[in-house]
């Protein structure tokens, strides 16, 4: 079992491998010079080609990689090229804002969508069963900035529930949360409900129900445990995702996390902030993905019989 | 092990959701939220667009606002007196009669926000300390270096005769700055910067906001305003919801679209004035198409500029002919230049060679700001038959591509001036020795032009300074180097209860005098 939790762990280290090498060449590709953009349009030619010199920039491609590869793995990412300042300190403490916002989100959509999701299965074809529907239709369709202004307006300009902007106290996370949660609330509520409508046809439900067993033990012992398994995998994935879409929910909110970190970078040119974000933000998506793994081996029996044999 | 399962989960929940409320600190510096009244008096929330770099106010290339709360110059901008300058550290200045060099006589009640005197010391260390950055080279080509000649006195030399020198150090990237701090660690100074100005920098969070307080020995006396708050806001429409619900209390150049909205809200005062940004069409004058003049003349009568002002601007901008903005000093009034007369466009085409036009690719950046004028100029010019194909892309490569090599044939650019001096319009941009990515883009090269300008920067008589520039602006429209097209709008919006405010073309804005009512 632990074996097969390292073998999951090293996988990722590829992944990463491959993420840094790819964004280091398209950030090679791109147009701009770092150097140019930090010293600012009027200035002289001949400091910004010295300032190019200083940094290293004129440098072969693949030796400038595989020098970053080799500080990476000492832990030392670079110093930011804007503030100068080390970019994992800064990356550490962007930090906090983005996860608090991906994991309330991610809670929100849990705590949310697979009940009505279930709900869902269970009254199928009624009017609940539809609107639930035709509501996860509408929050999928919904751009994130878009539903992110509108709850503004709504919530914290006309109704003065909400601060519109900041990440300070609790209230500051609520609509950015909930506008993060909607396509994945949404994406939970038809994964829930499809799983559930196809484990509740299944035999060993109408031997519960012949047992004489009560309608909640069967929707939750019998029935959503083994519903669980996709919906699991569903979450894993979008939490990735989540992290990804954070970066437009903390521009529309101006919360300070590694999204409008990594959207300043991108405008700058600031590679080694650029890579460090988004390897970091990939290996929390990796974990996320590990940790599924082995959240399955719980809900599922058969593949943890699998695995402890060995 | 059901049962289990879901405990366990629960439990989890629980754990999640607790770590997560703990993590807010409820709302320590939330000043704006609640809208307490009398805690507002006190604060001023203005938003800022996007994080500083850095409070070094030598090491950037941007004119960021805290910059002139927390740093002081040697003297400030005052159009109605001579040299155009007004004493601020400096308390006097004597310029030698061939004005290579300037003697700054030093207030001696200045102190800096560690309790330290300012001296002659800190003076020349942040004259020549910005002389050295490449930061800051177009404010300081002029200048050689700075000495100590006593305890409150400093002699500035220059490289060469140059009159506009004074109004140099007007500017943020001559801010005076403190010598054993910064000696001792810029990198740091950056971060916990030390200045003479009105206000102190409490606390930095990154990324969300500074914190400014007010300087209780500032030598004007403390200022109105005791906190200053920036927030960061990177979207436009989330910034102006944000003043709209009174989280902040200064936009400055808020969204055009919502300029009309803005101004019908009774709870808010709109100010508004000309940029220092001359908006024009540049043209490569030394290769491809347009270095033939008679085709640059010939753009020069087929642009109709009040049309590009009503549909790229709203009507909200100001029509320029001459290359030097107005306003400057050495701007040639009364200037004229070319009318619009689209019939003489095409003969002067056809003259040059191209009575059926031609194709021509056209340069713009990726931003509402360069695209739509750079679309009615596509049109306009499509009517004397010149096909524009309009090549937008990415600001970086626009720059790389225009600006550093020259790779173009016309594009549409907005020069913002340092200086409101025509020395700082037109030396850097069409003196035949700023080519090859040191702002002369346009590849002018005339000889007459040349010897005017470095004539015009040694003068010392004002009124042959005029006439130099006046012949100067002239040589540029007959030559048709650029076409000038319009200046436009600086805006600042405001809670309507605050007080002081000043929008200023060159975007200095100073909260010094600001109060509540």
């Amino acid at each position: 079992m632990i074996k097969y939790i390292i073998k999951r762990f090293l996988m990722i280290i590829p992944v990463i491998i491959g993420i840094s090498f790819l964004l280091f060449s398209v950030m090679e590709l791109t147009p701009g010079d770092p150097a140019r953009l930090i010293l600012g349009e009027t200035a002289a030619q001949s400091d910004v080609d010295a300032l190019r010199e200083e940094m290293g920039l004129n440098d072969n491609f693949f030796v400038r990689y595989v020098n970053y590869v080799v500080n990476a793995l000492k832990g030392d990412f670079g110093n930011s090229y804007i503030t100068g300042l080390p970019v994992s300190t800064e990356v550490i403490s962007k930090f906090p804002a983005t996860f608090k916002l991906a994991v309330t989100a991610m809670l929100i959509a849990v705590i949310i969508g697979i009940p009505i999701g279930i709900i869902s299965a269970v009254k199928q074809y009624t009017i609940i069963d539809t609107v639930s529907l035709i509501s996860s239709l509408i929050m999928t369709s919904m751009p994130g900035f878009w539903l992110g202004l509108m709850l503004i307006l709504v919530f914290a300009l006309k109704l003065d529930l909400f601060p519109v902007t900041g990440g300070d106290t609790w209230m500051h996370y609520v609509l950015p949360s909930v506008t993060l949660a909607a396509s994945t609330m949404a994406i939970l509520i038809r994964m829930t409900r499809s799983t559930m409508l196809e484990v509740i046809r299944q035999d060993y439900i109408r031997t519960a129900k012949s047992k004489g067993s009560g309608e909640s033990r069967i929707i939750f012992k019998h029935a959503l445990r083994n519903a669980l398994l996709p919906i699991v995998t569903v979450i894993g994935i979008n939490f990735a995702v989540q992290l990804g879409g954070s970066m437009i929910i903390e521009n529309v909110f101006a919360i300070p996390g590694v999204g409008s970190l990594m959207i300043e970078a991108v405008k700058m040119k600031n590679t080694p902030v650029v890579l460090a974000s988004v390897i970091f933000v990939a290996l929390l998506g990796g974990l996320v993905n590990l940790a599924v793994d082995i959240l399955y081996m719980y809900i599922d029996p058969r593949l943890r019989s699998q695995y402890v044999k060995g | 092990m059901n049962k289990k399962f879901f405990t366990n989960l629960m439990c989890f929940v629980l754990i999640i959701s607790m770590l997560l409320t703990g993590c807010g600190d409820g709302g320590a510096t939330d000043s704006s939220f609640a809208g307490d009244k009398t805690e507002k008096r006190d604060t001023v929330t203005v938003v800022e667009k996007a994080d500083l770099p850095t409070l070094d106010p030598i090491a950037t290339p941007d004119r960021r606002i805290p910059l002139f709360q927390i740093y002081d110059t040697l003297v400030i901008d005052d159009s109605k007196s001579e040299n155009g300058v007004a004493p601020a550290l400096a308390e006097s200045w004597d310029i030698s009669d061939d004005a290579k060099e300037i003697v700054f006589h030093i207030r001696k009640d200045v102190k800096f926000h560690n309790g330290e005197p300012l001296t002659a010391e800190d003076v020349a260390f942040s004259i020549n300390t910005s002389i050295e950055s490449p930061f800051t080279t177009q404010l300081t080509s002029s200048m050689e270096s700075a000495e100590v000649v006593d305890d409150n006195t400093v002699l500035v030399n220059l490289k060469f005769a140059y009159n506009p020198a004074i109004r140099c150090f007007s500017c943020p990237e001559l801010s005076i700055i403190n010598k054993k701090a910064y000696e001792d660690d810029p990198i740091a100074y950056g971060r916990e910067p030390i200045g003479t100005g009105p206000y102190v920098l409490k606390e930095w969070v990154s990324g969300d906001k500074l914190i400014l307080e007010a300087f209780p020995d500032y030598y004007r006396g403390e200022a109105s305003i005791k906190n200053l708050v920036y927030k960061i806001i990177g979207d436009a429409s989330t910034a102006l919801i944000a003043l709209e619900k009174g989280e902040v209390d200064v936009l400055v150049n808020p969204d055009p679209s919502s300029r009309q909205s803005i101004i019908d809200n009774e709870d808010f005062a709109f100010y508004e004035c000309n940029a220092y940004a001359n908006n024009s069409i540049a043209f490569n004058n030394s290769r491809g198409i347009f270095s033939n003049p008679k085709v640059r003349e010939a753009v020069s009568y087929a642009i109709d500029k009040d049309a590009i002002i009503l549909g790229a601007k709203e009507g909200m901008a100001t029509r320029v002919e001459c290359a030097v903005v107005p306003g400057y000093t050495g701007y040639p009034e009364n200037f004229k230049g070319h009318p619009y007369d689209p019939e003489k466009a095409k003969q002067l085409l056809a003259e040059a060679g191209y009575p059926d036009g031609f194709t021509v690719k056209m340069k713009t950046i990726d931003s509402e700001i360069y695209k739509k004028p750079t679309e009615i100029i596509q049109e306009q010019l499509r009517k004397i038959g010149i096909d524009v194909e309009i090549d937008v892309m990415a600001r970086s490569k626009w720059v790389e591509d225009v600006l550093t090599n020259g790779d173009y044939d016309i594009t549409f650019w907005a020069t913002i001036g340092i200086v409101d001096d025509a020395d700082f319009c037109l030396y850097s941009q069409f003196h035949s020795s700023n080519m090859g990515g040191n702002g002369n883009f346009s590849e002018c090269n005339i000889p007459e032009l040349d010897d005017l300008l470095e004539r015009g920067r040694a003068s010392v008589d004002e009124n042959e300074r005029k006439e130099i520039y006046a012949k100067a602006c002239e040589i540029i429209r007959d030559n048709n180097v650029i076409l000038p097209i319009y200046l436009p709008y600086r805006q600042i919006a405001t809670n309507k209860d605050l007080e002081g405010i000043t929008v200023n073309a060159a975007l200095k804005i100073y909260s010094y005098g600001w109060s509540w009512k």
